[in-house]
């Protein structure tokens, strides 16, 4: 295994960021679903990717991952670049993926050990972590549970852990809040809270603006494939609310109510 | 790292006997009962008949190891959607090379009832073939690289499918190995049979053409190779198991590349797949959307997670769902939880509607039901198996 220095950065010779994007591209046959994106995000940030559904919010976080290979563009992450050393990047990540694609025969427990021990953590440190992490996301008492018995917002948890055993340096959400319970859903807040000012930096992607606007130093509006605002996000808002904001730059693409008129004219 | 891809293996095994309910584990228990005869079975096979009729023998080690060959390439595609450890997607987000993983994959792949069976039948062509001397250790080598084959060309052709096996499609992909399967099997009985015959008119000049032509396939040089170690022609033997080692490789070379774009082509955007009341019925053969429908509506709350997805519709449209007939009243979306098996979902719905729309015939037993359960209770314990029934823990 390659340790995969970090490389030079980005050719225009700035310092490696958590995330840089250049230029990247991915069309799914003749439906363009990522069109050109560039992206800088500093170490420490908690970024929030927003956009209608479609915008290509998931395709994005699948090529910044590792996940997607694009068709054209440059990931770099902390300095490593993605697509020319996966294995590397992939080390310095932790992604709670949209699909939730689990070993779900496994109990949360064997699922986190195994997690670690395949990253070639030690097992000590991988026993102490996950009875921690489950202690911390309310599953201690589902340990040995089989994950195919564990309902969707458990499910998303122990994901979450499985994303967070490694101590990653960038941590990559996708939807993270959906389905959790409000109390889970704070503590997990206060959980990435710690974490970004610890220096690590948290890229999530949600459909919920009032929570992107409390939690995020900055955020990026997609629509069809493109980035269309990005920024930290006082500048984004511009005074309105992050939602306005968002309304406004998506557009009237999104129809409005007075079209469906005969929602109003009851039918018994 | 390959320990650890084993363990997984293992704990994934040791969960899928767990959950069953006692009546599954008496199933798991008899599928693996029925692979003893057949392990033992192969093993008599290979070590008596090269005994007695020595002639038969190269033909007989061609035949079986190419049918092993077969048999390893296609009920692991039966299995796909049921048992994880085959899915290397799972395996995506792990900092993993292909390399790393084909090894540790191999070697995961050897921890089971199926290669336990093989390995046993295999030993068979040891003692069929075996003399003492340094021949033995080629004898030795040939049955395991068959054994490697069996191994890594299973788990390559697994791979290069995954993506379509989580598909829909691959219903029709099975049913089609079904039948191909069976038609394989169906000439090799026919072949078997007429072979019995030329051997009792001791008449095997005949069958000098078949032998040259399985000859030349990876099976057949691993089976020649066996042959002449077991007849002290060690060079010929030797050559012979390069060429199998090279077939080996090229399979590992084929899984590896398969690997990596598996790994790097995450379904993102995947089409809606929804799974309706008409693909219910024609899952069972039965009945029609209005009558699943009907049985839904009926006895609906006897189904614990049932969402009418067949996988999570991911930045596709249910297209099909708005052609569907009415739901008849059941509600879905209390029921709707996330499921990533389709058979985790799919499973208690059939055995529910299968069961109603056996009672309402008044028939005795589900046939369609009843031939699946006998033709996974064959294959050994399979996760699949308890993903079938999963319904009556919850019910």
């Amino acid at each position: 295994m390659s340790t995969g220095e970090p490389g030079p950065g980005l050719p225009d010779g700035r310092s490696p960021a958590a995330l840089s994007v250049r230029g990247l591209r991915k069309a799914f046959g003749s439906k363009l679903a990522v069109g050109g994106i560039d992206l800088d995000i500093p170490h420490g940030c908690f970024f929030g990717l927003v956009g209608p559904n479609g915008a290509g919010k998931t395709t994005t976080l699948g090529m910044v991952t590792g996940l997607l290979r694009p068709d054209a563009g440059l990931v770099l992450i902390d300095g490593v670049e993605v697509w020319r050393d996966p294995v590397a990047a992939k080390r310095r990540i932790g992604v709670l993926p949209e699909d939730l694609r689990l070993f779900d025969r496994l109990t949360g427990a064997e699922l986190l050990t195994y997690n670690g021990l395949l990253r070639g953590m030690a097992p000590g440190v991988v026993e102490a972590r996950a009875s921690e992490l489950l202690d911390v996301l309310g599953l201690a008492d589902a340990a040995g549970t089989l994950v195919v018995d564990y309902s969707h917002g458990m499910r998303k948890k122990i994901a979450l852990a499985a994303a967070l055993l490694h101590a990653p340096r960038v941590l990559f959400l996708d939807e993270p809040f959906e389905a959790i319970d409000p109390v889970s859903a704070r503590t997990i807040r206060g959980l990435l809270e710690r974490y970004t000012a610890g220096g690590a930096t948290v890229v999530f992607s949600s459909h919920v603006m009032e929570l992107v606007e409390r939690l995020c130093d900055r955020v990026g509006i997609m629509h069809l494939g493109h980035l269309i605002a990005e920024g930290p996000t006082e500048q984004v808002r511009a005074g309105r609310t992050l939602e306005d904001a968002f309304v406004e730059l998506v557009g009237a693409s999104h129809a409005g109510a007075e079209e469906l008129g005969w929602l109003g004219t009851w039918s018994a | 790292m390959a320990g650890h891809l084993v363990g997984l293996r293992l704990a994934l095994l040791r969960n899928g006997l767990r959950r069953s309910s006692w009546p599954q584990q008496v199933g798991l228990a008899l599928g693996a009962l029925a692979g003893l005869p057949l392990a033992f079975g192969g093993f008599l096979l290979l070590a008596l008949v090269p005994r007695a009729e020595p002639r038969a023998g190269l033909l007989l080690v061609e035949v079986v190891f190419l049918l092993l060959f077969c048999g390893w390439g296609l009920f692991p595609l039966l299995s796909f959607a049921g048992d994880a450890s085959l899915d290397p997607s799972r395996l995506a987000l792990l900092p993993l090379r292909p390399g790393e993983l084909v090894a540790g994959l191999s070697l995961a792949a050897c921890v089971g009832v199926a290669p336990l069976c093989t390995l046993v039948a295999l030993g068979g062509a040891v003692v069929g073939f075996g003399t003492l001397g340094p021949g033995l250790a080629l004898v030795v080598a040939a049955v395991l690289a068959q054994f490697a084959l069996c191994i890594v060309g299973s788990r390559a052709l697994l791979t290069a499918l995954s993506r379509q096996l989580r598909s829909r499609k691959a219903r029709d992909l099975v049913i089609v190995v079904v039948s191909v399967s069976a038609l394989a099997f169906n000439l090799a009985l026919q072949v078997g049979a007429r072979l019995a015959e030329r051997l009792e008119r001791s008449d095997l000049e005949a069958l000098r053409p078949l032998v040259r032509v399985l000859g030349w396939l990876p099976t057949g040089l691993a089976a020649r190779a066996l042959v002449d170690a077991g007849q002290g022609r060690l060079l010929a033997a030797t050559a012979e198991l390069a060429g199998v080692a090279l077939a080996v490789l090229a399979l590992g070379w084929w899984w590896w590349r398969s690997l990596e774009r598996v790994l790097t082509t995450a379904e993102t955007i995947p089409p809606g797949r929804v799974m309706t009341y008409g693909d219910v019925a024609e899952w069972l053969a039965e009945g029609g959307p209005r009558q699943v429908g009907r049985v839904m509506a009926l006895y609906g709350g006897a189904v614990p997670r049932f969402q009418s997805q067949l996988s999570s519709v991911r930045g596709g449209t249910p297209a099909r769902a708005a052609l569907e007939p009415p739901q008849l009243g059941v509600d879905v979306a209390e029921r709707r939880a996330p499921v990533e098996e389709p058979q985790a979902v799919v499973g208690p719905l059939l055995e529910l509607v299968s069961r109603q729309l056996a009672a309402e015939r008044q028939q005795p037993e589900d046939r369609v039901a009843g031939r699946r359960q006998g033709r996974f209770a064959s294959h050994g314990p399979d996760p699949r198996i308890p993903a079938l029934h999963r319904g009556e823990r919850h019910a």
